[in-house]
């Protein structure tokens, strides 16, 4: 089978198994006793498990077998959850991701797992459990034995029914059904197979399930477990009557009835509620639904390429300007039809644009998610105790932007747990308490999302940032001696600046932050730093809603137009030129007792003709950021009017005061304000 | 024999030429949107299709004396990499079939021109073509977007 059709997805659902593996070991070194986790684990070892075997990785799968069979055992109480299990199982998680992460790379690493599974298979096998239930274990190694042939693996569950049916004197087969390698339908091909086993019997089980089935969810055979009164060679030859059917291979399945003696009763029970059921294939078929619609219910999306989205995204953005456009003739050419017909169509296209924006917005939380182990790790490498707080996981970023900022937040947790927080006994010293803490905050802000990470370590000092910087030859004294201490902190984004006293493999690999300004500032964002000596650090990283759709004010300069973003705006009045007073040479305006300085546009920008600098009566656009307040000086309010981001390009990306451009409904491209730089 | 196509064209009084797998297609100057703060060799953008591009003046960015637009005067669309950016120019004249062997490479100077901007001169029918080398021609100049 070609598997490279399937290798993008395979990699994004192994990399987000992996994640939640992640998170869900660390609630569960947390909170050892609930086993609602360990279901979860267990259900994405398996399913990554599946996976692997389907594509061919059977390292992958082999590890993920093993630790399934730790996992199981920890299910049913027969281990219990040690911190040698938990680092063990994390050991798993770093060989998989080691695996998977080479697998993306085009190679197939050959790591080494022999030592892992072996280390796997003593904590199966090798510690036996020291409580009572060690009987328990021994029944299920007698077990084991006799499955051994069949490659399905049963669960109890299974097990009671293939007993139950042994026992009412009927066969149970292992039917593998391999489809030829050119079915075009194998899903359509194994439903007539199905069809075909139902007629004759009771299907029991599949590998994989009957929903991943009918999906396709499966290389090119299946396994049906089948309890039934017909001979093998019978099924066979059913079975083989459905075309491009390949191969059939039938297995008796022998389950040794004796073995569970001391739950006969219970045994028999199940048996006595299985009997009428037998009479009613079906009935099977309404058992098994009520558990695949819970699992539906789990995992109910579809997976797009990006691309499309992109496409999609503009086709919206090219419908909203022509709506737009027809807008404007509606109104010019009064016509009160078109106008309400626009208006209608307005409500759908919100609701598209809606609709397409949620669709690439996801929440950050994907990407917090994997740090809390990793601080962990980290914290546990360096002695160190630390307290990760994460807020706003919720809060939404543009697709694009989410797969960029992962590595830039990696860098600053790294550096704030490597070179913020102290060691315990400094912390004491200090007068602290012992366990530090980094808190990484989300939260959406106007168009922007704000990203902060802040530990309550030792800060950095500016001093030392200072002579490190002349030292390094990056500045000269007379420079930085000139620097406040908050300049002489922020020397910390250039080029070739670490901190580190010596290196660790944690972070001061000398490419630290300006890496990480770098990287921010491709996306379009900032990042800043404040930093306390002795009381911590805060990184704030700002970051554009991306490729969005949004309200805006268009306003006018001589003759240019241009946007605001709506979001920023807080309100728009109307002075005489007396009003304007001035602070220190800054032009100010009172607005309700608040003092608000006055940016003349035109100028910033570089207008040529201008109106509003000798006109008395002056248009003002108070805009506010965060806590901070200004007014534009305008010449003319256009109107409001949703407005599509489009870049610029990398020609112009970076440029003064300019945040996008758009296209109006004439076709004519106007400019996006940086509300953010021109308030400065 | 290797031969290569370029659409020439002219500023001022001397041609140039680009090869033709660059160019995406010509446009008849329209509204440009001047950018703010832009180096003074962008002219601005423009829409084409839905997609805001930079425009570069040709003439500006490669020092000659800036004339007002004519009749004549076209956007030529190039494609660098994944990036689109019109080249405005002053006539576009007709598309230069070259062989190798009337293309020299370039001299260290021509006509005040960095070498770095130049590919070759072609030569045909005794006229000299100077070949643009566009990738290097609109790379983002870090030093001028300091407004």
């Amino acid at each position: 089978m070609d598997v490279n059709q399937y290798m993008g997805m395979f990699m994004d659902e192994s990399r987000e198994h992996l994640q939640t593996l992640n998170r869900c070991i660390l609630e569960l070194e947390a909170t050892p006793e609930k086993l609602q986790i360990l279901d979860e684990i267990f259900r994405s070892a398996h399913t990554l498990k599946g996976m692997s075997a389907t594509m061919g990785f059977h390292d992958i799968a082999e590890i993920t077998h093993e630790m399934e069979n730790i996992l199981d055992m920890l299910r049913k109480g027969k281990l219990a959850v040690t911190s040698s299990i938990v680092d063990t199982l994390f050991k798993c998680l770093d060989f998989l991701e080691q695996l998977v992460e080479a697998i993306a790379q085009g190679g197939s690493a050959k790591l080494d797992i022999a030592e892992l599974v072996a280390q796997l298979r003593n904590i199966a096998v090798g510690k036996p459990v020291e409580s009572s239930i060690a009987q328990l274990e021994v029944a299920a190694a007698i077990a084991q034995p006799l499955e051994a042939d069949n490659a399905c693996v049963l669960n109890d569950f299974d097990r009671n029914n293939v007993a139950a049916a042994i026992q009412q004197g009927m066969h149970v087969f292992e039917i593998t059904v391999t489809v030829s390698s050119d079915c075009l339908l194998k899903a359509a091909r194994a439903y007539l197979a199905f069809a075909a086993l139902d007629d004759m019997g009771n299907i029991i089980k599949t590998v994989p399930e009957t929903t991943e089935i009918e999906k396709e969810n499966f290389e090119d055979s299946f396994i049906v477990l089948l309890a039934t009164d017909h001979e093998a060679e019978q099924i066979e030859h059913a079975v083989l009557n459905i075309s491009e059917i390949a191969q059939v291979v039938i297995k008796p399945v022998l389950v040794q009835v004796n073995v569970p003696t001391s739950v006969t009763s219970e045994d028999a029970a199940v048996s006595k509620v299985e009997a009428p059921k037998d009479t009613n294939p079906n009935a099977e078929a309404c058992e098994l639904a009520p558990v695949q619609h819970q699992k539906n219910k789990v995992n109910h999306t579809v997976r797009v390429d990006i691309e499309k989205l992109d496409d999609l995204l503009n086709l919206v953005g090219e419908l909203v300007i022509n709506k737009t456009r027809l807008d404007q003739i509606g109104s010019t050419h009064n016509l009160p039809d078109l106008v309400e017909t626009i208006e209608a169509m307005d409500r759908v296209t919100t609701d598209l644009q809606n609709v397409v924006m949620k669709v690439r917005m996801v929440p950050i939380g994907q990407v917090f998610n994997r740090f809390p182990r990793m601080i962990r790790d980290l914290a546990r490498d360096l002695s160190k105790e630390i307290n990760l707080v994460i807020q706003g996981e919720e809060t939404e970023l543009d697709r694009t932007v989410i797969d960029e900022i992962g590595d830039p937040l990696v860098h600053l947790l790294r550096n704030a747990i490597d070179h913020g927080i102290e060691s315990p006994q400094e912390r004491i010293a200090a007068g602290k308490p012992s366990i530090g803490e980094v808190k990484l905050v989300a939260r959406q802000e106007g168009n922007s999302v704000v990203i902060e990470v802040i530990d309550n370590g030792k800060g950095i000092n500016p001093d030392i940032m200072r002579d490190k910087a002349v030292e390094k030859g990056l500045l000269s004294r007379a420079e930085v001696d000139r620097m406040d201490n908050n300049e002489a902190v922020r020397i910390i984004f250039l080029p070739g600046f670490s901190t580190a006293a010596k290196l660790t493999d944690v972070s001061g690999r000398g490419v630290g932050m300006d890496v990480v300004r770098a990287k921010i500032e491709s996306l379009g964002g900032t990042v800043e730093v404040d930093s306390r000596i002795d009381q911590g650090s805060r990184f704030t990283i700002r970051l554009p809603l991306t490729l969005a759709i949004i309200q805006a004010l268009l306003i006018t300069l001589g003759e240019e137009k241009y946007a605001i973003p709506l979001s920023t705006i807080d309100s728009t009045i109307r002075i005489t030129a007396s009003e304007l007073k001035t602070i220190q040479n800054r032009e100010v305006i009172l607005l309700r007792d608040n003092v608000i300085p006055i940016v003349r546009l035109a100028r910033e920008l570089q207008v040529q003709q201008t109106v509003s600098e000798e006109e008395d009566e002056l248009y003002i656009v108070i805009v506010q950021m965060g806590e901070k307040r200004a007014g534009f000086m305008v010449d003319t309010l256009v109107g409001q009017q949703e407005v599509v981001i489009k870049s610029m390009g990398k020609l112009l990306g970076g440029i003064r005061c300019i945040a996008g451009a758009t296209i109006l409904g004439d076709g004519q491209v106007a400019l996006i304000l940086d509300v953010g730089t021109l308030m400065q | 024999m290797d031969e290569q196509q370029f659409v020439a064209f002219r500023l001022g009084s001397e041609e140039y030429g680009i090869s033709i797998l660059q160019v995406q297609e010509i446009k008849r100057i329209t509204d440009i949107t001047r950018v703010p703060h832009a180096p003074a060799y962008v002219q601005g953008v423009i829409n084409l299709r839905g997609s805001v591009l930079p425009v570069i003046d040709l003439k500006t960015r490669l020092n000659f004396v800036s004339q007002d637009y004519t009749d004549d005067t076209r956007i030529v669309i190039v494609k660098i990499e994944e990036y689109s950016v019109g080249m405005i120019v002053d006539a576009v004249s007709e598309v230069l079939r070259l062989t190798d062997e009337q293309i020299e490479p370039s001299p260290d100077f021509v006509g005040g021109l960095d070498a770095e901007y130049i590919q070759g001169i072609g030569k045909v029918d005794g006229r000299l073509v100077i070949l643009l080398n566009m990738t290097s021609i609109a790379m983002i100049d870090t030093t001028a977007k300091v407004g």
